[in-house]
């Protein structure tokens, strides 16, 4: 599904990823964790194509094609999707309005069908209702007075429409109370199958009490310094990620 | 440039000189003569027309033309699809053949060359308000009108459906039209009004005067749509009274063009009137608008609330200054003024100044103007959803002002200037993205 090699990355002229490789297989969950710095967000922005993330050097490859050079529309049409961890507002732009040119774009690339305003309204109703947001949001403006846990939920609603292939989760879980996590999590489960995959980045093991990843790496220092099971993320909230700064170093 | 300013009142003078007017308009066309006399023509060193020239205007055939009568339909796509009343106006003429006017009764609506006697003295105040002592062009527009059209609400009654007033400048000729609006709300009355320049052509000039006036408890929502030909010319002035009690919800709506230029003046010369104001101007690829907008608080416990937003492409030149005068006497009142401008490009041009005047100290005031580019985490969160770059500038553009009109309450208006505003973009704003 996606394989990042040796991958470089500078933001405003300084190399935040230094190196990092890392092979997700179709189906599968990867926690990236790691301590405040380590560039977690920054690999999310990468991966989705944000301006003003420079690839210095390494490719990374979607479905065996290098998508590195690709502008971050042609990535989400091809199936990749990123929740933000600060969802952006933009008043005079209703959600249902937003959510209908992206939904066009994204399965008009695939070669699905494009769906009519009735099936696309009862798509929209299931979605707000599956992660718990009144339907009154969908006329509102995209992400527009909305609170921390409304945007957040308002990003897993658009996954569950454009049902990517990969979903790219930044700190999803920051600032969430436990109902709103819940909701989360089971969105997220809600699309987990054999054909897809999603990249979990957080900062906290809690997330994945509920969404139980089938990988777990410890991003430090631009680099994957550890990559271990469920279990590791255990030991990480036990230990901190103090232990780990020594192999950073090494590494 | 002095050549333009000397030619502008002896051009004036000219028009007004050849105009022809009801008797009992007499006095006040001998008094907007005079004013105009009197009145220097503004030139760049007067600080109200410090950024507008009026140079493109001297130097086309439009004013020395004058007034032409011809006639000629409104195009369907020109109108909003209101269910409304509704009276046309051609290059300053009243057109009875596209209009339809109420039958009576809670609206009446007639037209100045054939005003019944009993509403004379009703047209005569509500002319009085107009400040053609400050504002040249609406001494031009008194001196030299021909027609206009007589708008009054009895006291207590609600006019039951709104009325769509359309002012249509065309032809292939240079023209100049003048254009007049005069609306009583009397007290405890309700309107719904829709004020709108519209026009085709090139080197045609609308000068247009407004005056309306809000009695004692009046209630008044008031559309100004300005989305003429951008090759025209249009001055324009609004004369708002608002007395005890009232209140007005105003939206001020532009597309730029050759010349534009609008004047508001607002009183509130009441006990606890209230206004709110909203307004976008959209200035693209070789137009000017600009706003001036003066609200004096004369009186105690009155509201004033202020939102503009601009979105200005290509070389376009957007001029704002909001001027709010709070009297010695406007205690308890309150003032806001918020002004917006998103800049689409390296050439385009924003001058916007809010002002203050205050002389009483129990009142509450803010004030404040921003001028900005499209934002960049916007573009890549709708980039992020598969939307392309052009396609979410235009949406983030757009969205910035349709928020403007959104809570307009007259029904088929807001998606229709939704619709003009997209059109701009497309065809003036300079950018690509007019796809969708």
């Amino acid at each position: 599904m996606l394989e990042i090699r040796n991958l470089h990355a500078n933001v405003q002229g300084k190399e935040i990823l230094k190196g990092l490789s890392l092979t997700i297989g179709s189906g599968e969950v990867h926690a990236i964790m790691g301590p405040n710095g380590s560039g977690k967000s920054t690999l999310a922005a990468v991966l989705s194509g944000r301006d003003g993330y420079e690839v210095t050097a390494g490719e990374i490859l979607f479905n065996g094609e290098d998508i590195t050079g690709l502008a971050p529309e042609e990535r989400a049409r091809k199936g990749m999707f990123l929740a933000f961890q600060y969802p952006v507002e933009i008043p005079g732009v209703s959600n249902l309005e937003f959510l209908k040119a992206s939904l066009e774009q994204v399965r008009k690339a695939q070669g699905k069908d494009v769906w009519d305003a009735v099936t696309f309204m009862k798509k929209a109703r299931e979605a707000c209702t599956k992660v718990n947001l009144d339907q009154a949001f969908l006329k509102r403006g995209v992400n527009e007075g909305f609170s921390g846990g409304e945007k957040k939920r308002n990003e897993i609603m658009q996954m569950l429409l454009l049902e990517p292939a990969l979903g790219i989760l930044d700190e999803t879980d920051s600032g969430l109370d436990i109902d709103a996590l819940q909701v989360v999590a089971q969105g997220v489960n809600s699309l987990r199958d054999a054909g897809r995959s999603f990249v979990l980045v957080t900062h906290y093991q809690r997330l994945l009490d509920h969404i139980v990843p089938d990988h777990v790496h410890v991003l430090a220092g631009g680099r994957i310094v550890k990559s271990g099971g469920k279990e590791l993320a255990l030991e990480l909230e036990e230990k901190g990620y103090g232990w780990l700064k020594d192999a950073a170093a090494a590494g | 440039m002095s050549a333009d300013h000397d030619s502008l009142p002896a051009q004036a003078l000219a028009l007004a000189a050849s105009a022809t007017c009801p008797a009992w308009l007499a006095d006040y066309r001998a008094r907007a003569q005079r004013a105009l006399q009197d009145t220097a023509f503004p030139g760049r060193k007067a600080e109200a027309w410090k950024y507008t020239s009026l140079h493109a205007l001297t130097q086309s055939a439009a004013l020395a033309a004058g007034a032409t009568v011809s006639r000629a339909s409104v195009p369907a796509d020109d109108l909003p699809p209101l269910d409304a009343w509704r009276v046309v106006f051609v290059n300053g003429r009243y057109d009875a053949t596209q209009s339809s006017l109420p039958a009576g009764g809670e609206l009446i609506v007639a037209p100045l060359v054939s005003l019944p006697d009993a509403e004379q003295a009703h047209a005569r105040a509500l002319l009085a308000l107009t400040d053609t002592a400050r504002l040249p062009f609406a001494a031009l527009n008194g001196a030299a009108f021909a027609d206009g059209l007589l708008v009054r609400v009895p006291r207590g009654a609600t006019a039951g459906k709104p009325l769509h007033v359309v002012f249509h400048a065309t032809g292939d000729a240079p023209a100049t039209a003048q254009a007049c609006l005069l609306v009583s709300v009397e007290a405890q009355a309700s309107l719904t009004l829709v004020e709108q320049y519209t026009g085709h052509g090139d080197n045609l000039f609308t000068n247009a005067v407004t005056a309306i006036d809000l009695a004692r408890d009046a209630r008044l929502v008031h559309a100004r749509l300005d989305f003429a030909d951008h090759r025209q010319f249009h001055v324009g002035s609004l004369h708002l009274n608002l007395q005890g009690g009232s209140r007005c919800d105003a939206w001020q709506l532009m597309t730029g063009s050759r010349l534009k230029r609008t004047d508001l003046a607002c009183t509130l010369n009441g006990a606890g009137a209230e206004l709110a104001l909203k307004g976008a101007w959209l200035v693209g690829t070789d137009e000017h608008a600009d706003t001036q907008a003066r609200i004096d608080h004369a009186q105690p416990h009155g509201t004033s609330d202020q939102s503009w937003k601009g979105l200005v492409g290509g070389n376009g030149k957007a001029v704002f200054n909001g001027r709010i005068h709070i009297h010695p006497g406007a205690k308890q009142t309150s003032a806001e003024l918020v002004n917006n401008n998103l800049l689409l490009s390296a050439d385009a041009e924003v001058d916007t100044k809010p002002e203050l005047e205050i002389y009483n100290d129990d009142v509450k005031c803010s004030h404040g103007a921003t001028v900005g580019q499209l934002n960049e985490t916007g573009v890549f969160y709708l980039q992020s959803r598969g939307i392309a770059r052009p396609d979410a500038e235009l949406m983030l553009a757009l969205g910035f002002v349709n928020a403007m009109v959104d809570d307009v309450p007259v029904p088929g208006l807001a998606g229709w200037v939704h619709g003009r505003f997209a059109r701009w973009f497309a065809q003036r704003s300079g950018r690509p993205g007019g796809s969708r």
